[in-house]
Formats: C-alpha cells, structure tokens, sequence
C-alpha cells in the first residue's frame, strides 16, 4: 500500500519536473487566453473570437476565448487582476465597464488594467420602433413623448448602458420616455415584435431581418458619426437634435502589473490583427468601424468617452434606481 | 413538399449523414458525462463547422444538439447522477431499474421516448413553426409570470414522502438563488462582501454537487460497515436483453404516457429560458398525478422514464421554433446554434420562412435525420453504455467526480465553481441523511429567479397594478390551471391520509 | 438519531435559516424601481419557510415514533472515510489553482478509490493495479484532451 504511494508520488514529480524545464523566455511561447467576461453566443462573444482569431495568426500561438460570466462583467475583470502579470490572460470589455463601478458596487474599471489597444468600435446602436407605432421619424417621437409625459415605454435592462441612454435621450431633446426593464438584447426584441414595449435600442446586426422586412424602423443612430455601411439611418443631428452617443468600443486590457515589453508586443498583435483582411471583413459584415488605437491612446479614448456619454448622466442614473 | 427538397438538400450528400452520426455521438457522450451539456459541446464544435458548407455545417451542429440533449439520459440511468437539470426527473426510475440489472431496457426505452419526443416536435415544427412564434409573442412578463406560477406549483406536488420537507427543500433553492446580482436593480444581494458570490451559484456546480459529490460521500460513510465480500456482491449482474428491452404491447401503453409528455415538452420548449430544464419534470409529475397505478413512480416503472425522456427531446424542437421563426434564442444551447447559423449566412428570424428559402426544409430535414441517426447509433451502444457498470463503483464513481471538477470549472472557466460544487455536494449528503428530497431544491433554484423578474418586471411595466394579470387572456388561463392543480394536490393529500 | 430526532433537528436548523434569510434582508440595498423591491421575495420565502419550519418541528414532536427506540444506538463513532472524503474535495478547491489538474486530481482519484473500497481491498492486486492505473491515465487524458481538443484550459499548476 505504502509503496504505491511512493511511486505514485515519484511518477507525478517526475511529470512536474519534466514538463516544468520546457519554459522558454521568449514571449509568448504558450497559448494566450483571452478572458470574455460575458456568456458565450452575443455580439461581445462573437467580437472576441473574431479578434482571437486574428491574433493568433499575428503570435503564432493559439489565443483561447473563456467566457467567465457574472456579476455585470466584474467577475471576468476580477479573474485577471488575480492572475500572474505575465500577459497570458488578457481581458475584454465594452462601454459596460464603467457601470458596476458608477453604482458603487466595485472599484475595478478600465483603468484598474493597462490598455492593450481598441480594435474595433461598434457604431451601430440605433434607437428602433415597430412600424406600426405610427412614429414618422425621430421629432415625431420627441414631440409625442413630450406631448404625452411618462406614457411611451423605453424597453431596455436595468443598470446597464441603455439605461443611461434613456436617460440621455430624455434630456438631451427634452423627451420624456419611461424606461422599463424588459431584459437583454433576445428580450428586447421580443417585446418590440410582440408590440408589448414602444421603443428600444439595439445593434443593427441583431435585428437586420426586420429591418429588411420594414417590420422596425430605426429611427435614428446613436452615435456621433454616421456609419457609412449603413447610410440609410440618419444622426440625430440630421435632424437637429444633439446626437447620443452610445457607440460601443471594444477594449483589450491586461493585469496591470504586465511588463511594458509584453505590453508591446500585444499591442502590435492588435493593431496587426486589426488590419488582417480576414477580421476586417467580420467587421464590415457585421456593420462594425475598424479602429487601431493602442495603449495610452486608447485609454485616453475610453476615459474621455466615459466623461462625455455616461459621466455627465450618473446622479440622474443613480437616482432612478 | 418543402420538406422533401429539404431531405433532398441534406442527402445530396452522403459525407453529411457521416457528419450526422459524428454529431450524434459526439453530442451523446458530452451529454452523458455529469456537467458537460449540449451547450458545451455545441460551444466547442462551433469552431469545426467554419470550414463546412452551410448544408453540412447546420446538419452537424443539429446533431450535436439532438445527440446532446438526449445523452443525459445515460448517466442518470447508470449512476442516479442527472448531468443537466433536463434529466432529473430520468434518474427517479431509470436508476432504479438499473440496480434491479435491467439497465439496458431502462436506456432503450430512454433511447426509443427520445426519438419519439423528437419526431413529435419535428412534425409540429415543420408544419405549424410560424404560427406557434406568432402564439409566443404574445406572452408578457405578466403571462410569463403565471407560466412560471404554473410550474412552480405543477412540480412541488411532485415531492416524495413529507410534503413539508419538499417545500422546504424547494423554498432552499428559492433562497440559493437570491445570492448575487438582483436582476432588477443590478445590485447585489446575499453576497455578504464576497466577490466571487456576485456571479450568484450556476446550475451545473450546484446540480452535479449535489447528486454526483453527495453520491461519493455517502458510500464513503458505508466504507466501515461494509466488508470486502459485501462488496463484491455489490455489484448487479445486469440482465441481458434485447431490442429495446420491452414488448409490443409494453410500448403501446408507454405511447400513451408518451404524447402529453411530448405536448407539454413542445410547449414549456417554446418558452425562453424555461424549456428543457422543467419540462422533464412537469412530464414526470403529470404521467405520475395521471396514471392508474401512481405508486409504482419512483420504484422504476417505464412510465417513469417514457415521461421525461420524451418531453425533453420535445422541449427541442420548441425551442428550435423561436429560433428559427423569430430569430430569438431561448437559452444557452439555441443562442450557440443561431452563432452558427449565422456563421453560415442564414439569419433566422421570420425572412427565412417568407423568402422561401428551401434551407429552412434542410434544417428540418437534418433535425430529423439527426434523430433517426441518434436512435441507431445509440442502439447499437446501448451494450457498451451497460458495460460501464461492470467496473466497480469504487473505482468508477471517483472518475465520474474527476469529470464532474471539468464539468464545473468549465461551466464558468474559474476554480470557484469546483468550490461551489464542493460545498453543495456536502448539503447534499446532508439533506438526503435528514430525508429530504433535492430535485424540489434543483426546481426552485432554476424557477425563483424566473418568477421573481418577471413579477416585478411586470409591476414596473403597470406601475405596480395586478391589474394586467386578470385582464390578459392567457395569463388568466394560466392561473385558472394553476389553482385548479393546487386545489387537485391539496385534494389528494387528504385523500391518502384517510 | 432517530427519525423524529432528526426532523426536529433539521427543522430547527431550517427555522434559523429563514431567520438569518429576513435578518440579511435588511442589509439589501432598496431601490425604487419596482413597487416590490429587491427584499419583498426574500421576505416572503423566509416567512413561509419559517413557518413551514415550525410546522416540521411541532408535527414531528407530536408523532409517535415508529422505530423501536435507538435500535441502533451505535457508540457514536466518527466516520473517518467520510471525513476524510470530505477534507480531501476541500483540499482539492483550496490547491487546485496552484498544484494544477493532472497532479491534484492524480492524487485525488487514488485517495478517493482507496477511501471507497473496504479496508483490505488493495491485498487483491488486480483492483490496486486497475486502481493506479486509472489515477494515472484519466486526469492527464481529460486534461490532454480538453486542452487540444476543446481548448479549455484546466489549471496547469506546477506543470505550467
């Protein structure tokens, strides 16, 4: 009995030790994950296996896509920051970032990591009704609202982005929309078939066949410049309105005790994989802008963005919970 | 006549019914093995179907799917352990058959309810698919919430022995579920300050802990009183048999358990994020409160396996109705199928039935050529799937949990959840030494949240009136159903006190 | 125990959970977004629980026990395989990121078999053989195939 758990014990160290003496030094000599802090099969989901693929072919080892979901993306965060700084587990995230920290519910945000780069950011969020709600365009459905206080419904889920772009659109053209939760993005659809909410917003790519059958019209883009691959969707501006910007960027980050060096080559890694024919073609299909900003840059975008679409909107957010 | 152009499609090429069967068995050995799912291995067979044609590549991600949902049944038969909530309610008679020896013919009726489940949904798919998505947009949170109601109440009259143990195992599960980020405020409860509570408990860890770990714990606790011959005899020399292991005349009255356990698995399908989960058990529970001899329930009756085996395979094809009609996937498995469709360049949504795109047929047509693969791929393994019995549990039971560890871990790629799965294994061995049942705990774990966001949501929608409930026709239906099943249960508690 | 022993026991323990579930309720944050609230369902599920508590307890004071009084009233004894089974799945947790997959679950598997087959089993040597064996051969199988199979990653740990 004693014998076969010394040998068992001398076969597992021996396994250890060999396997152990194959570390290289230079990076990355081992597959990288990149952690997709949401569940596998959305658009987020889908973006991170676009970008995984095209950055394995840059690094010539696999990049692995693990979705870790949960608590409003702060348990994927929470994965990497207490992983080894050694730049083999990356994290990604969107505009969603900042909302667990502005409710208060954790201090990890973008800037808790270092920035690897932005690859791509997502123009696509349109504000969409049913066609047979009678809304012409987007000043009949400000003049609508606003005639009729609290009665059109703003279908979208709670404390995440398109709540803030509620409320950004309520005060921005003096709308007065009432938000009600209806769930996620397979949800909102839904109700928006089913007739059961008024209003909601989505990323085109998510309900393009309605679009085609004119079942949904998009009444407006929430961005602040037009999407070319989608020239029929006018800017709020085109009607002057100031526009809402709920465009979504696509962040890469890592621990923030990465070494520079590391940090370098992923980055050139993204802005490689950010021109590669093959991911720039997932983007045009799916409607996305092609971006290359690295590092500081990219932080500096993400920061200032936050400050100009979803900082100045916190105290009414916060209040409306 | 679609549907032949479909079949058509799908066999113009013989390499795609080669797919089909890798498919099939792929699916089916994921299946079976305790914490991995259709999800998991459509998520990891995803990639594999980038280089295909469209035709071929949905045809193999379709088998995936059927052989997915179908291999539960394999481990709750064999080892009592469901490997995903849709096969709970398999493991009450199934694994009691199979301590009995008549493993086989507990798998081949499984085996033959899950094709016939299959089938049932694929003919009602492929004949009344867009009408049912014009029925399901219809619902509401305030008739989700009834739904919801309905089978809370239809499966808590489904726990053995003491009723009030059941509840309270249930209102367990209710309260599990409340730990972590509150769906409707989006802060968070009952994490007490832990981070990693936030993510609230999956249902794989707590599922598998509490069947599979619980397992290994009590037959470490008869380790002492045991003696090596006690042992040895153990095992169940299991009988051998034949076909599906039951007669002409046993498989015409399991047909009549069969049909209302496949419409209720077609319908609870159709509703997102509840489908397969409980339609098993709303099958088992109604075959149970139907049938003339109710007390052979749990000590392995066919009837027990025909129920939830045919309503979970049904619960498929509700699901892939919503899918396909509008666009919308109703869990985690659906929304990998859509990612691969789309992969593929077909959109579903409502353009793919009114373009008269003959590729629908060709889903259809793969559906159910899957489920004719799956019936005799799995038939000729049943005999091996036996022969896993023959090693000894000591041995074979530590496998199952070093598979359950992978199970978990990659339910949410994080060691947390092996923890998790740890720690309700423990309760779990506790509750079954104290006499208390763990499907009701499973049930309100997976049905609470459900209930409670859509009740809420649905006073948020009405600024806080009860009124839409009363007024809407179908979510009246549903609570006119849910009272009359209450007041049935009620009845016949008393009834077997006097 | 007897079986009414552990109803009241158990009920108690129930009862005191559905306490702790109201009292942990008042450290929710409220919000206003709904007319229930986050609280209004924990509330209502520990009411009910601790009132189906109390209903366990009282009907298992009243009944008469059927078992013949502790006919099994074993000195009590601790179960050394269950603990032991219990401590090494939470040894596994608490070193499974460090130690890694293929050697934790190597040493679990063997440990666990031997803490399942009666005392004296390994004397056959054919069980000891097939037990190794299969400690051995399946972690480093689950983790080779789902490594370069499915690409999931299990904790590498000191093989990293």
């Amino acid at each position: 009995m004693k014998k076969a758990f010394i040998v068992m014990l001398a076969l597992v160290l021996a396994m250890g030790i060999v396997s152990s003496s194959f570390a290289a030094d230079k990076f990355p000599s081992k597959p990288i994950q990149i952690i997709c802090p949401v569940k596998a099969g959305g658009d987020t989901d889908r973006n991170t296996r676009a970008l995984a693929q095209a950055m394995s072919k840059v690094l010539g080892v696999p990049v692995v896509v693990a979705n870790v979901d949960g608590g409003a993306t702060v348990i994927g965060m929470e994965q990497v920051l207490e992983s080894d700084p050694d730049g083999y587990t990356l994290i990604i995230n969107g505009t969603d970032i900042f909302v667990p920290k502005m409710m208060g519910t954790t201090d990890v945000s973008l800037d808790s990591f270092k920035t690897v780069g932005i690859p791509l950011i997502d123009n696509t969020t349109v504000l969409v009704v049913h066609k047979d709600s009678g809304y012409k365009d987007l000043p009949d459905l400000v003049a609508k609202s606003a005639a009729e206080p609290d009665t059109i419904e703003y279908g979208g889920k709670i404390g995440a982005t398109n709540q803030i772009c509620g409320i950004a659109m309520n005060r921005e053209w003096k709308a007065a929309m009432r938000f009600v939760d209806v769930g996620n993005n397979a949800a909102k659809v839904t109700a928006l078939l089913g007739r059961q909410t008024n209003v909601i917003n989505l990323s085109y790519s998510l309900a393009l066949d309605y679009f085609k059958t004119g079942e949904f019209v998009a009444l407006c883009l929430l961005g602040s410049e037009k999407n070319e691959l989608i020239p029929d969707v006018k800017l709020a501006s085109d009607y002057g309105l100031k526009n809402v910007d709920f465009s979504k960027f696509f962040w890469v980050g890592a621990h923030p005790n990465t070494p520079d060096e590391i940090i370098d080559i992923l980055a050139d890694a993204v802005e490689k994989a950010s021109k590669d024919p093959e991911f720039l073609a997932y983007l045009k299909a799916n409607f996305l802008t092609p971006a290359t900003m690295l590092k500081k840059d990219a932080q500096d975008y993400a920061m200032k963005f936050y400050a100009d679409t979803m900082d100045i909107y916190k105290e009414e957010f916060l209040a409306a919970q | 006549m679609l549907l032949l152009e479909g079949f058509k499609n799908v066999l113009s090429q013989p390499v795609t019914l080669l797919l089909i069967l890798i498919g099939d068995v792929a699916g089916l050995i994921f299946g079976a093995i305790p914490g991995l799912s259709a999800f998991t291995a459509l998520a990891i067979m995803l990639p594999l179907t980038f280089a295909m044609q469209p035709v071929m590549g949905i045809s193999f991600l379709m088998s995936v799917y059927v052989g997915g949902v179908s291999g539960g049944f394999i481990s709750a038969i064999l080892l009592g352990i469901p490997g995903t909530p849709s096969s709970i309610a398999t493991c009450f008679d199934g694994h009691e058959l199979a301590k009995r020896g008549e493993a086989y013919r507990a798998m081949g009726v499984a085996l033959l309810f899950s094709f016939i489940g299959g089938i049932f949904s694929a003919v009602i798919m492929s004949t009344l698919a867009p009408l049912i998505g014009q029925v399901a947009l219809r619902f509401s949170p305030y008739e989700y919430t009834t739904v919801i109601l309905l089978a809370l109440t239809t499966v808590s009259a489904l726990a053995e022995g003491s009723m009030v143990k059941g509840l309270l195992s249930c209102l367990l599960g209710v309260s599990l579920s409340f730990v972590g980020i509150d769906r409707l405020s989006a802060y968070t409860r009952y994490t007490f300050g832990y981070s990693s509570l936030r993510s609230g408990f999956a249902i794989v860890p707590l599922l598998i802990g509490l069947f599979a770990v619980s397992q290994v714990l009590t037959n470490a606790s008869k380790r002492n009183s045991t003696t090596i011959e006690e042992a040895e005899h153990q095992i169940v020399a299991q009988k051998k048999m034949r076909g599906f292991g039951i007669s002409i005349k046993e498989f015409f009255s399991a047909l009549k358990t069969s049909i209302p356990a496949s419409i209720i698995g077609l319908v609870v399908g159709i509703l997102p994020g509840i489908g397969g989960n409980i339609a098993n058990l709303m099958a088992y529970t109604f075959a149970k409160k139907t049938s003339k001899t109710p007390e052979e329930f749990g000590h392995g009756t066919i009837h027990g396996i025909v129920a939830p085996e045919s309503a979970n395979n049904a619960s498929v094809g509700g699901a892939l109705i919503i899918l396909l009609t509008l666009g919308i996937p109703g869990d985690n498995a659906t929304s990998m199928i859509m990612a691969g469709f789309q992969i593929h360049g077909i959109a579903p949504g409502p353009l793919l039935f009114s373009s008269g795109n003959t590729l629908v047929y060709a889903i259809f047509a793969a559906f159910i050529i899957a489920n004719i693969i799956m019936l005799v791929s799995a038939y000729f393994g049943l005999p091996l799937f036996s022969k896993i019995l023959s090693l000894r549990t000591e041995i074979l039971l530590p496998i199952v949990i070093a598979f359950c560890f992978v199970g978990s871990f990659s339910s949410n790629n994080r060691v947390f959840e092996i923890g998790v799965m740890v720690a309700f294994g423990i309760l779990g061995f506790i509750m079954k030494r104290y006499k208390y049942p763990l499907a009701p705990m499973v049930v309100g774990f997976i049905l609470a949240p459900m209930l409670e966001e859509n009740l809420r949501r649905s006073l948020m929608r009405s600024k806080g009136s009860f009124e839409p409930f009363v007024t809407s026709p179908i979510a009246v239906t549903f609570l006119v159903i849910t009272v009359a099943v209450l007041l049935f249960t009620v009845y016949s508690e008393f009834k077997k006190k006097d | 125990m007897s079986e009414s022993l552990k109803d009241k026991l158990s009920g108690l323990v129930f009862l005191a959970f559905s306490i702790f579930i109201y009292a942990a309720s008042y450290s929710i944050r409220t919000t206003k977004a709904d007319s229930l609230g986050p609280q209004f369902f924990p509330r209502m599920v520990a009411v009910i629980m601790g009132i189906l508590a109390v209903i366990q307890v009282v009907t298992a004071f009243t009944r008469k026990d059927k078992s013949i009084k502790e006919s099994e009233s074993k000195v009590f004894a601790i179960n050394w395989p269950l603990i032991l089974s219990i401590a090494l799945l939470i040894a596994y947790c608490y070193f499974l990121k460090e130690v890694g997959f293929i050697v934790l679950t190597t040493i679990y598997l063997f440990c666990q078999i031997y803490l399942l087959f009666p005392k004296g089993s390994f004397a056959n040597k054919k069980l000891l053989l097939i037990s190794v064996i299969a400690s051995l051969v399946v972690p480093a199988g689950i983790y080779y195939l789902f490594y370069y199979g499915f690409q999931i990653f299990l904790p590498a740990g000191i093989l990293g």
